[in-house]
């Protein structure tokens, strides 16, 4: 699929065919795919832990649900657990940047940008990771937003993959006493992946906020001119979908109900 | 317990038609929806705006907050209740009775059919 499109296909997807396992490979491709994602000074932020949903018991399956994040879970046949990982910065303190090194050792961050090896020692690491590391408040932020990047690209490599995903709330106890994690991962998200029991459009493509009061040019509050133009080239590539609610849609819950014997 | 047409005048029961409605439009088995919300209040000895007042506290700045422990318990009457009747049916009745607890906003599933 052409990037554009995934972009345009990704929907939080929450009814799916409990019947239909995905293939290790598919998991396989979306965790690699997270190993990739884009991370500051080369470190590992993040943490997964596949669950597979028939190797659960009833009880373990029923204890990681909250009010909202149950039929998913239910009909999901996997749930990609993400952690963020609070002992990365500290690691890389005490270690001396082993990996920023590293970049600079293979050309990745070049005396061309100011970087060296004596500019890690001196200046990075006490500097910057080393207040960071320091700050438990600032630490949970950067790193959970460092592995965001990471589950947010495990998300377009399922939907590339041809399956259904979602991000969802766990009940963190629950996970902590199922998979066995040290106390330095913080809980961030399980992604569920199957395949969609719903349409892949699920609705339609959920409503966002005028382009031009969330991008701006220069200065805040000035919009960033859109295109219509470029609009219409993403049509064309099928990034830009048709709206939510889709005409159906309605009427799609009520079968989906009515199949799975959920509540209106 | 009460009546369907006590019932209809509670004030939990005219969010829920309310809210669906708001939503999903008039609910053509409201008859159904309400025999089955009279049946459930009668088995418990809860009128329906006790049960819902029970779930939800007011928190400061007119917010309300589930109560946990409320909810859980619901869950599980419901559950009780579904198992008494049985089957298909037992399940429509439940049904029935977890939409008028979702649609007062106290969150609630059941698990899938299999």
């Amino acid at each position: 699929m052409e990037f554009k499109e995934v972009v345009g296909r990704r929907r939080s997807i929450r009814f799916f065919q409990p019947w239909r396992p995905v293939e290790k490979e598919k998991i396989q491709i979306i965790l690699e795919a997270a190993r990739l994602a884009s991370r500051a000074v080369n470190v590992d932020f993040y943490k997964a832990i596949v669950l597979y949903r028939d190797q659960l018991s009833k009880e373990d399956l029923d204890s990681l649900k909250t009010p909202t994040t149950n039929v998913q879970l239910d009909t999901a046949p996997v749930c990609i657990v993400w952690f963020a990982d609070l002992s990365a910065v500290p690691r890389m303190v005490q270690a001396g940047a082993p990996t920023l090194k590293e970049l600079v050792n293979v050309g990745a961050l070049p005396p061309t940008h100011g970087w060296s090896h004596a500019y890690v020692d001196n200046v990075i690491v006490p500097q910057v990771l080393k207040p960071i590391a320091d700050n438990p408040a600032v630490l949970a932020v950067t790193t959970a937003a460092e592995a965001a990047q990471a589950v947010c690209t495990a998300l377009y490599a399922a939907v590339d993959e041809g399956l259904g995903t979602l991000l969802t709330a766990l009940n963190a106890e629950a996970v902590k006493r199922i998979t066995g994690h040290p106390d330095h991962l913080m809980l961030l998200f399980g992604q569920l992946v199957g395949y969609p029991a719903e349409s892949w459009e699920a609705g339609g493509q959920r409503p966002r906020e005028p382009f031009e009061q969330t991008s701006f040019e220069m200065r805040y509050g000035n919009p960033f001119p859109r295109d219509p133009k470029v609009v219409e080239k993403l049509k064309e590539a099928k990034m830009i979908q048709d709206p939510a609610p889709l005409p159906w849609r309605q009427e799609e819950i009520r079968y989906l109900a009515q199949m799975f014997g959920l509540p209106l | 317990m009460a009546t369907v047409e006590e019932l209809a005048g509670q004030e939990s029961v005219q969010r829920w038609y309310n809210y669906y409605s708001q939503h999903w439009g008039a609910p053509p088995d409201w008859d159904f929806k309400l025999q089955a919300l009279a049946r459930f209040s009668q088995w418990i000895g809860k009128t329906p705006d006790q049960m819902i007042g029970e779930c939800l506290r007011e928190v400061e700045g007119g917010y309300k907050k589930i109560r946990v422990k409320k909810r859980r318990f619901y869950i599980a009457k419901i559950k009780e209740f579904e198992e008494s009747i049985g089957g298909v049916q037992g399940r429509n009745w439940a049904n029935a009775v977890r939409s008028f607890f979702i649609h007062n906003g106290v969150a609630m599933s059941a698990d899938i059919l299999r």
